[in-house]
C-alpha cells in the first residue's frame, strides 16, 4: 500500500483546484477520495502522476468540473420544484389580477388601481424572474440563456412601463418607449438569428419571431409621445387667438388707464400686471427657444411673490368680476408640453388683461355716473 | 453520471440517495471512498456509484438536513464522515419502504411474480 506525502495531496489539491473544483469542501471530499484510491490500488512499481492521471476520468465524462456543476445545480435548484409551483400561482395571479383589475377600471369601481399594481407586480417582481431562473437551469447553450434572459429583462421593462402608464406615474414613457424599440428591433432578430439555423428549431422560431414582430411593431406603431399633429396645430392656433386677444385688451386698458391718471389703485394693479405679464413673457421666449419645459422650474423663481401681492390687490379690490391667478398652473409647467405650456401662459395673461379691464371700465363708468 | 457496470443509468437513476441513506442507516458514519467501496462489495461490483453522482447527492443531502457531517484529518487531508440526522433516519425509512412497494408493483406489472403484495 502506498502512502501519500504533503507533497503529493498538495499536488492534488491544486490541480483539483484548476480543473474547476471551486469550493473547499468538495475539493477536501475529493481529495480524500482519490488519495484512497491511491493508496489502495498503487502497487509500489506504479509512478504517481501517471497513475494519478489515470484513475481521474472515472470522475466525470468531459471534465472534472461537471462535479462542481451538478453539485452547484442540486444545491441551487433544492427548490426548483418550489419554484416551478410559484412559477404557476403568480402567472394565475396574473392573469386573474389583471383581468379584474380591467373590469374594475372600466366600471370605475373602487381598487381597481389595487388589482392592477398587484396584477403587474406579480408578473414583473414574480413570475418573469422566476422564469428567467428556470430558463437558465433549462436551456444547454449558453447563447439561448443570454437571449432569452434579454428578452425577459425587457417584458419586466414593458410590463413595468404598462403599469407606470395605467397608474400614471412618471417615467412610464420612457420605460415603454425603449423596451418596445429594442424588443421589437434588437431582441427579436437576434432571437431569429441565433435559432433560425437549427433544423429543430426553425419552424417555432420562425412564427414564434412572426408573432413578436407583429405583436411588438403595432404596440411599437402606437407610440406617440406627444400630441397628435391635427391636435397640437389647434393648440397652437388657440394659443395664437388668446394672445392676440390678451394683447387686444391690454392695448384697451393702456388707453382706459390714460383716462384714470390720478388712480392710484388703477396705476398698481397695472404695474402688478406688467410684472407678471413681462415673466411671462420671458417664460414664454425660453420655451419658444428651447422648445421644451423642462428647464422652466428656475425661470419662474420670483414669480410666486408677485403673484401674491396681485392676488392680495384683487381681494383688497372686492369686485366679483375680479379673479386671482392661479400660482399652481405655472408651478405645474415643466410637466406638460410646450404647446399646452404657451397656451397656459396666454390664458393667464388674458385673465390678467381681463381683470385690469374690468376695474377700469367699472372706474370709468363710476367716473361717467358722477359727471 | 449514474454509472453501474451492470444495470442501465436509467434503471439506477433516482435510487441513489435511498443507497445512500439505507447504507448509513446500517453503518452510522461513513464517508465517500467508503460508501462507493462498500455499494461495490455489497453487490458484487454490478452498482458502481461513480463520484460524479455520489458527492453532488452528499452535499444536496446535507444541505436538504439529512445527513450531518464531522471532520477529520488525516495527515494533510480532511476526512469527511457522514451520518444520518433524526430527520434522515425517518426519509430511509420512507425510501426504501416506498422502493420496496415500487419492486414489488414492477414484479406484478411484469409478470415475474403472480401475485401483488404489500412492501
Amino acid at each position: 500500500m502506498h502512502s501519500l506525502g504533503a507533497i503529493e495531496v498538495d499536488f492534488i489539491d491544486s490541480d483539483l483546484k484548476s480543473r474547476g473544483i471551486v469550493s473547499e469542501d468538495l475539493r477536501d471530499n475529493l481529495l480524500d477520495h482519490i488519495c484512497c484510491i491511491i493508496e489502495n490500488e498503487l502497487s509500489v512499481e506504479d509512478d504517481f502522476h501517471e497513475y494519478y492521471e489515470a484513475i481521474l476520468p472515472r470522475f466525470f465524462k468531459n471534465q472534472l468540473s461537471e462535479i462542481q456543476t451538478e453539485t452547484d445545480n442540486l444545491l441551487k435548484f433544492k427548490n426548483f420544484y418550489i419554484m416551478k409551483k410559484i412559477l404557476k400561482y403568480s402567472g394565475a395571479a396574473t392573469v386573474a389580477l389583471t383581468i379584474l383589475g380591467a373590469i374594475f377600471k372600466s366600471a370605475h369601481w373602487p381598487g381597481a388601481a389595487l388589482l392592477i399594481i398587484l396584477g403587474g407586480f406579480s408578473f414583473s417582481v414574480v413570475y418573469i424572474p422566476l422564469l428567467i431562473i428556470l430558463k437558465l437551469k433549462d436551456e444547454e447553450s449558453k447563447i439561448d440563456k443570454l437571449v432569452h434572459t434579454f428578452g425577459l429583462i425587457l417584458a419586466i421593462f414593458l410590463s413595468g412601463g404598462v403599469l407606470f402608464k395605467i397608474m400614471r406615474w412618471p417615467f412610464a414613457n420612457n420605460l415603454m418607449f425603449y423596451s418596445t424599440l429594442l424588443f421589437t428591433f434588437v431582441f427579436v432578430p437576434i432571437y431569429f438569428i441565433t435559432r433560425f439555423r437549427r433544423p429543430d428549431l426553425k419552424f417555432n422560431t420562425t412564427v414564434n419571431s412572426v408573432l413578436m414582430i407583429a405583436v411588438g411593431g403595432i404596440f411599437y406603431s402606437m407610440f406617440d409621445m406627444s400630441y397628435s399633429r391635427k391636435y397640437e396645430q389647434l393648440m397652437v392656433e388657440d394659443h395664437i387667438y388668446i394672445h392676440e386677444s390678451a394683447e387686444k385688451l391690454m392695448a384697451s386698458n393702456n388707453r382706459l388707464l390714460l383716462t384714470e391718471p390720478e388712480n392710484k389703485t388703477a396705476l398698481k394693479l397695472h404695474s402688478l400686471s406688467a410684472a407678471i405679464n413681462s415673466r411671462i413673457e420671458a417664460l414664454a421666449e425660453t420655451i419658444t427657444t428651447s422648445k421644451t419645459t423642462s428647464n422652466l422650474r428656475q425661470l419662474s423663481n420670483g414669480l410666486d411673490e408677485k403673484v401674491n401681492s396681485y392676488n392680495l390687490q384683487v381681494i383688497e379690490l372686492n369686485m366679483p368680476e375680479l379673479t386671482k391667478v392661479e400660482m399652481k398652473a405655472f408651478q405645474r409647467l415643466n410637466e406638460i408640453n410646450a404647446v399646452l405650456a404657451m397656451n397656459v401662459l396666454a390664458r393667464t395673461q388674458q385673465q390678467l388683461a381681463l381683470n385690469e379691464n374690468c376695474y377700469l371700465s367699472s372706474m370709468l363708468t363710476k367716473s361717467q355716473a358722477i359727471e | 453520471m449514474y454509472l453501474c457496470l451492470m444495470y442501465s443509468s436509467e434503471l439506477i437513476k433516482g435510487t441513489l440517495k435511498t443507497i445512500i441513506l439505507n447504507l448509513l442507516r446500517d453503518k452510522g458514519r461513513m464517508y465517500g471512498y467508503e460508501i462507493t467501496a462498500k455499494v461495490k462489495e455489497l453487490t458484487d461490483g454490478k452498482i458502481q456509484i461513480t463520484e460524479g453522482a455520489l458527492y453532488p447527492t452528499l452535499h444536496s443531502l446535507e444541505k436538504n438536513g439529512e445527513l450531518e457531517t464531522e471532520k477529520e484529518f488525516i495527515g494533510k487531508r480532511v476526512r469527511k464522515y457522514y451520518s444520518l440526522t433524526s430527520q434522515g433516519q425517518e426519509t430511509a425509512s420512507q425510501k426504501v419502504n416506498e422502493l420496496a412497494d415500487f419492486m414489488n408493483t414492477m414484479k406484478f406489472l411484469l409478470d415475474l411474480e403472480p401475485k401483488l403484495g404489500n412492501a
